[in-house]
């Protein structure tokens, strides 16, 4: 009996010696010069305000968010390296491009406008003026490939990006995995992008208690003008749309922008391109109202080049649809247009002006780290 | 020292028996809202003719349910949820855990109790019901909004003019309504599925009061819209069933 339990000791230590020196005959971890120690980021807001929504797989590193910044700067990934996605997302224009529509690498000129890059880490239902992208990861796929935008398939932007000294130990540090791939490429530069809060305005300081800055009586004119709602004709109610801190309610709206008696008719279906479903035609996503003195000009086709041209549409231009969101469609409800009086007006767009935030558009953190 | 181990051993077996008769049997309860008109099970953005004859479409609909509970035999409440946000756009079962047990009904608030009314939207994570991110709260009145339903009237009835709309947004203390459904519900180990019809059609034609949905078609939150907004409130709370 002794015997045989010395036969099965010895055996069981000769197969783990078997197994230990098959695992070092074996193929080597091919990464193992890179270090992967990466440091969380908290995106940093102001007290009372919503905590940043960070998806569970992708959390800010510090790694992550520099390699983000990286590539979102590099014109590596446009087919003939002329463009990168910072060159339709400038930071000086709220990370627009301040064109009515963008232009890609060979001269297109698509049908909408660059969208604002910023507090997407608030974004919800959709991204784009779509929403064909369910989040930030899935919509930083689309412009490199798009053929009127970086026009560069992703197998040859990865080619580039793997051939690159600069990158590889950079993904590796970043997500401790390698090879490089695009959807790593796309959480890094999601990373950065949710750095980009802008929460520096002088109505995140008015509002603030004890901040020491207060409204002029004109800008808080035109705030009581933007949340009126008395039940009457005149009453703006931005708020129903453009309510909260974000001045975004994240959904799809007909603003009243086109004259169609038809859904056919629309020039761009928008969301409703996207869901087939006929109620959603000529609905696109609700812009934030932050940081529009660098976002001109406006809506999903930069139609209106001033914030005066906005107001007037709101005020007095409305025209009827088969979509026509219902809140803004109430003078064909009964209860007439807005029709601002100028002093209003001029009310209105200097409260508007109090959401411009000149930090954001400045802070050396969002800019070309080259 | 014989005794005292024995004394031990029986303490032992003992314990548990007593734990187990303590405890009380739970199941899992699934509530799940189903919008109607009439007999139909409500469609977004589908044309129906209403009660009263006119041609409608519900574009949107969605409200808060608070402290949704089964009535106890003995009337007390056994809660199974303190707040949901149903959204039609994104319909999702309510899910609990309640005592197995004979029920006489349902009870929840329509809406959110003054306590619940007065919470900070920026204060919760994305996905709570309460959050920012809901897109139901009002900034202006610092309040939230308890039902959304909106939609088209075809007003000549060709089915091609759909541009008359009504809108209705409720919200304030004042509309906050409790509702009660009676149904003797046995509730037993394993899944139990509760479904609570809401008839669209009950929501603007009551028993005692009729809402025109081509003049009185607004409701945003002003305070001339208050009244409006209160005879929503009753005629929905009996739309429930």
């Amino acid at each position: 009996m002794k015997r045989n339990y010395l036969f099965l000791a010895i055996a069981g230590l000769w197969i783990v010696g078997l197994i230990h020196s098959c695992k070092e005959d074996g193929p080597t971890d091919p990464d193992p010069v890179y270090t992967y120690d990466p440091h969380p980021v908290t995106i940093e807001v102001p007290t009372n305000y919503p905590e940043p929504a960070i998806p569970e797989d992708n959390p800010c590193t510090e790694e992550g968010i520099y390699l983000g910044r990286l590539l979102f700067y590099d014109t590596m990934l446009s087919k003939d390296y002329t463009m990168s996605c910072a060159s339709c997302h400038l930071q000086a224009n709220g990370f627009t491009d301040a064109k009515a529509v963008s232009t890609g690498i060979d001269g297109i000129a698509g049908t909408r406008s660059s969208m604002p890059l910023f507090n997407l880490a608030y974004m919800f239902d959709g991204m784009f003026w779509d929403g064909r992208s369910a989040d930030l990861e899935a919509q930083i796929l689309q412009p490199v490939p798009n053929p009127i935008e970086l026009h560069l398939e992703w197998t040859e932007a990865i080619s580039r990006i793997q051939a690159s000294t600069l990158y590889e130990e950079k993904f590796y540090n970043a997500f401790g995995d390698l090879p490089i791939t695009k959807e790593l490429t796309a959480k890094a530069i999601a990373q950065f992008l949710r750095t980009i809060v802008s929460f520096q305005s002088k109505f995140d300081l008015a509002t603030r208690p004890g901040s020491g800055v207060f409204f002029t009586v004109q800008e808080l004119v035109g705030y009581n003008l933007f949340n009126q709602q008395k039940g009457q004709a005149g009453d703006p109610e931005c708020f129903h749309c453009h309510g909260g801190r974000l001045f975004t309610d994240n959904k799809f709206h007909n603003n009243g922008l086109d004259n169609v008696s038809d859904i056919s008719q629309f020039p761009d279906k928008g969301r409703g391109a996207i869901t087939a479903n006929n109620n959603d035609m000529g609905k696109f996503k609700t812009p934030s109202l932050r940081n529009l003195a660098y976002t001109a000009p406006y809506m999903h086709d930069g139609r209106f080049a001033t914030l005066e041209e906005v107001i007037d549409h709101y005020s007095s231009g409305i025209h009827n649809s088969p979509t026509l969101d219902p809140i803004i469609g109430s003078p064909f409800s009964g209860v007439g247009p807005v029709n601002l009086s100028p002093t209003q007006k001029a009310a209105m767009i200097a409260f508007l002006h109090t959401l411009n935030d000149s930090i954001f558009i400045q802070n050396p953190a969002f800019s070309d780290p080259n | 020292m014989k005794k005292f181990l024995i004394l031990i051993l029986v303490f032992t077996i003992l314990s548990p028996g007593c734990k187990e008769d303590e405890m009380e049997d739970t199941a899992s309860v699934n509530v799940q809202i189903v919008p109607k008109i009439g007999n139909e099970t409500l469609v977004l953005d589908q044309a129906y003719t209403d009660a009263g004859g006119l041609r409608i479409k519900v574009n949107f609909l969605k409200f808060y349910l608070s402290h949704l509970s089964l009535v106890s035999t003995d009337g007390s409440l056994a809660e199974l949820k303190d707040i949901a946000l149903f959204d039609y756009e994104n319909p999702s079962v309510i899910s609990a855990e309640v005592t197995d047990g004979e029920y006489s009904g349902i009870h929840f608030g329509l809406g959110l109790n003054p306590e619940q009314n007065n919470s900070d939207p920026d204060s919760f994570p994305a996905s709570h019901p309460l959050s920012y991110a809901q897109a139901m709260h009002w900034d202006t009145w610092i309040k939230y909004k308890f039902l959304i339903i909106e939609g088209r009237v075809d007003e000549d009835t060709t089915g091609t003019d759909w541009t008359k709309a009504y809108s209705y947004h409720t919200g304030f203390d004042d509309v906050f309504r409790e509702v009660e459904i009676a149904r003797n519900l046995i509730i037993e180990n394993g899944q139990n599925n509760i479904v609570i019809n809401l008839d669209i059609n009950k929501i603007f034609y009551g028993v005692n009061d009729t809402i025109d949905l081509l003049t009185e078609n607004n409701v945003h939150g002003s305070s001339t819209e208050l009244a409006l907004a209160m005879r929503l409130s009753d005629l929905c709370k009996n739309a429930f069933e």
